[in-house]
């Protein structure tokens, strides 16, 4: 062993050694200040101070093993971000009570239901009022025949609204159109103008709509209804000699076509439709109701399987997905 | 804006009439007419309560001579006294008048809570809570600010602060025209409503009896009335809102109609009804059932049977719907069944008698629809006839409505011996088929009863009759046999006067 493999052991004699006078030091320092206080024990006092500084590096051992077992044992909370930015007492307030409403029921049993009381019905009638959908319209006109008169009269109500506002509106495109229609008695004529001419066709697209909405929404009787579908047939007509490729028009006048199982028309518009839907996928699920109406279920499973944009339809996929397996 | 067409200083019988006779025609308008006339011994007053000047035109009746008082009011018209007053009158911040003010919104706001004893005094209205205390104060502004924050501080605000405006504004114009009342023996309202408060709070203020006389169910139809609103057209966003929320606006002013419903039910006796079904009705709404009774409607039997006498012996293909031209009789619905019928029954006439102004959309709707179905040699729109003319000339009476109380027209077609096809509505059922008993039920089936809004229905029963000669005499044996035995006009006019006697005494 040389030099240099004693020098750890001198170190450590040296440091003892000074840290042993220090510590005697600063026990007779502190006796000066604190004798006062602990006078009945002056060499225990001086005892304990001089122990305590001598005994501080292997105390500083055994605390370091501590901490760290505390740091790997510890569990903390998780730490939340911008926690500042919330007012929690507001933050709790901020959300309505989530509960049951219309139980565990569909809003058919329940308007269906003899025994559910008026007010959940007529709860049940103000939510679909405010979101009119063919599917709501038609428990909402069932409603017409509930024993209750409230639930009758708001059922009504609410019907005779909608029905009014189609009529109303129908009857001001109609005024309007009247009064376009002798200028354009001839609509290729030179005398009349592009803007002239394209506010006719609006007005004949709009009437299309209207009139169909009155179908849509089953706000027709059967002999009503052959009479409006004879005026959506009229207006697409106007519109689609001036837009032969009016997508929106094809397919409404094809719906009409098959209404009528009048499938080679009906063939014709969806097609031109699906010419230029720009692979919506929209119209193919008609188009395959014609083929299978006539019974050409190839044609229906080729047109089916072949239309890609249909895999991504949640409702369409199932049915593709059997025909693609027949 | 009031006016004074008859003044009388005191009277016998002071009826409230809210939006009816003697400016509008119809079922309530007939009653009352034929209550006034049928008790010449008796002196009348009228108190017509109108929305606003504009929406009336002329009187539509000729004024029985014992209607000696007739005083109109719009609750709606711009009044320059009230409003005048408030911005003029030094506005106190008095904390006793905000308590009261508390009280007065926290009432009307509030449905079945009861009505404290001080507002059925009108000295509460016309001292303790005046218009100008109630909106034109600070405390009052304040109270309004902190009640819109804490109910519906998603609705415009401009939006709540004249709904509770003009939903309490015409009552301070009810107490005043209490304060200037005639002498009155008893005070008679044919609905709950405005009239029915002004009918409760006159009857508090003078210790005189108040008789109620429901012919719909107000407070019912006002409620479907706010629910199809298209003026209070704010909605919350639909991710916002619960599935079952109301708008409300709409809200409030539903309350406040079941509250004023409640206090006329609450001072009202007796509360009467036209038939057991709308009985039930007022006692759900709150109406004590020991007080409930019912008085069926009458008819001039002998006077009408003139138009019996006059008929030919062919059953004339004509169907008549007397009524006014409007959505809740759904004339349409008898439109599209005419339709039906004119396949079968080519040389079918169907007639609608009644005014066609006070819904003209409707009306015109109406119109264009025949024309579109096309029964232009079919369906005629006769406007306001005589019934006498009408009656001898039909072959089938019908009501396609959707709700009725009971129709004074279905008991004048028996009396001259027109038996009735109608929607399973009011007391439609109980007239056509007999519901006073196994009696009333033993005289037999003067008619039909269909579904409501079910064309097919209607115009099945309409063939039935106008094709079968027997069938429809057996209808018309029953419609007169009925009417003759249980709805008499003298014996509606006896009911009355028995009710009155007893009041009175």
């Amino acid at each position: 062993m040389n030099f240099e493999e004693y020098w750890i052991f001198d170190s450590l004699f040296v440091f003892y050694a000074v840290h042993a006078v220090v510590s005697a030091l600063i026990a007779f320092i502190a006796s000066f200040f604190l004798l006062k206080r602990f006078e009945d024990n002056k060499h225990l006092f001086i005892g304990f101070v001089f122990l305590f500084n001598i005994a501080m590096p292997g105390v500083g051992y055994l605390f370091t093993i501590w901490v760290i077992y505390y740091l790997l044992s510890v569990q903390y909370d998780k730490l939340l971000n911008n926690v500042s930015y919330i007012n929690m007492i507001e933050f709790e307030t901020e959300f309505p009570e989530i509960q049951r409403i219309f139980g565990e029921g569909s809003m058919s049993d329940l308007l269906s239901n003899g025994l559910a009381p008026t007010s959940l019905k007529m709860k049940a009638l103000v939510s679909m009022a405010d979101n009119i959908t063919q599917k709501n319209l038609s428990l909402i006109k069932n409603s017409l025949s509930d024993k209750d008169d409230e639930i009758r009269l708001y059922s009504f109500a609410i019907i005779d609204k909608i029905e009014r506002g189609i009529n109303k509106s129908i009857h001001q495109k109609l005024n309007s159109f009247q009064e376009n229609s002798e200028n354009m008695s001839n609509i290729d004529s030179k005398d009349i103008t592009e803007k002239e001419r394209e506010e006719y066709i609006k007005l004949a697209e709009e009437l299309t709509y209207l009139y169909w909405d009155m179908v849509y929404f089953e706000l027709s009787d059967e002999d009503l209804k052959k009479y409006i579908l004879q005026e959506v047939k009229r207006y697409a007509k106007i519109v689609l000699n001036a837009h032969l490729n009016h997508i929106g028009i094809n397919v409404l006048l094809g719906k009409v076509y098959l209404m009528e199982k009048e499938y080679e028309n009906a063939s014709t518009c969806f097609a031109v439709a699906i010419e230029n839907e720009n692979e919506t996928g929209f119209t193919h699920p008609y188009l395959a109701e014609i083929f299978f109406n006539q019974k050409n279920y190839r044609s229906t499973k080729s047109l089916l399987s072949n239309a890609k944009i249909l895999q991504m339809n949640g409702t369409l996929y199932p049915v593709v997905e059997q025909w693609k397996s027949a | 804006m009031s006016q004074y067409i008859r003044k009388s200083r005191s009277l016998d019988i002071m009826i409230f009439g809210e939006g009816t006779y003697p400016y509008i025609r119809g079922g309530v308008s007939s009653w009352i007419h034929q209550l006034i006339t049928g008790m010449p011994d008796l002196k009348f007053g009228i108190i017509f309560l109108g929305s606003i000047k504009s929406d009336y035109g002329e009187i539509l009746y000729e004024l029985p001579d014992n209607l000696v008082h007739l005083e109109v009011h719009y609750l709606f018209d711009e009044d320059i006294d009230v409003e005048d007053k408030g911005a003029q009158t030094k506005r106190r911040d008095d904390i006793e008048e905000f308590e009261n003010v508390e009280m007065l919104y926290q009432t009307f706001k509030k449905s079945n809570s009861g009505i404290p004893d001080i507002m059925k005094n009108v000295d509460f209205y016309e001292k303790e809570v005046t218009h100008e205390h109630f909106l034109h104060s600070r405390q009052s502004w304040s109270f309004i600010n902190e009640k819109y924050y804490e109910n519906c501080s998603d609705v415009p605000f401009i939006d709540y602060f004249w709904t509770v405006k003009n939903i309490h504004r015409p009552i301070w114009k009810l107490a005043s025209i209490v304060k200037k009342l005639p002498k009155c023996k008893i005070f008679h309202s044919p609905s709950t409503g405005y009239a029915g408060f002004l009918g409760a709070l006159a009857s508090y203020d003078s210790d005189k009896p108040f008789i109620l006389t429901e012919h719909g169910i107000y407070t019912r139809e006002r409620k479907i009335d706010m629910l199809t609103a298209d003026w209070i057209d704010f909605k919350k966003p639909t991710l916002l809102k619960q599935p079952e929320e109301f708008n409300y606006i709409k809200k409030m002013w539903v309350s406040f109609f079941e509250k004023i419903g409640e206090f006329s039910y609450t001072r009202a006796n007796p509360i009467l009804s036209l038939f057991s079904g709308a009985r039930d009705i007022q006692i759900a709404f709150g109406a004590d059932e020991t007080k409930a009774l019912v008085v069926p409607n009458g008819v001039d039997v002998d006077g009408l049977r003139q138009c019996y006498l006059a008929r030919t012996e062919n059953v004339p293909k004509v169907i008549t719907l007397i009524g006014r031209v409007v959505s809740i009789k759904d004339i349409k619905t008898f439109i599209r069944s005419i339709r039906i019928v004119a396949n079968i029954i080519p040389d079918i006439e169907a007639w609608v008698v009644g005014p066609m102004d006070e819904d003209e959309e409707y009306a015109a709707e109406c119109e264009n629809m025949v024309n579109t179905l096309g029964l232009s040699s079919n369906f005629y729109f006769k406007g306001f006839q005589n019934i006498k003319d009408i009656l001898p000339k039909t072959g089938l009476l019908t009501l396609t409505s959707i709700s009725e109380g009971m129709p004074l027209t279905i008991l004048e077609g028996y009396a001259a011996g027109v038996p009735c096809v109608a929607t399973d509505v009011g007391s439609c059922k109980d007239l056509i088929f007999g519901g006073l008993g196994e009696e009333d039920i033993a005289l037999g089936k003067a008619g039909d009863v269909t579904s409501i809004a079910n064309p097919s229905a209607l115009a099945e029963s309409y063939i039935r009759f106008l094709t079968d000669d027997d069938l429809w005499k057996k209808a018309q044996q029953s419609a007169l046999a009925r009417v003759e035995r249980y709805y008499r006009q003298d014996m509606f006019l006896l009911a009355y006067r028995n009710i009155y006697n007893k009041a009175m005494k």
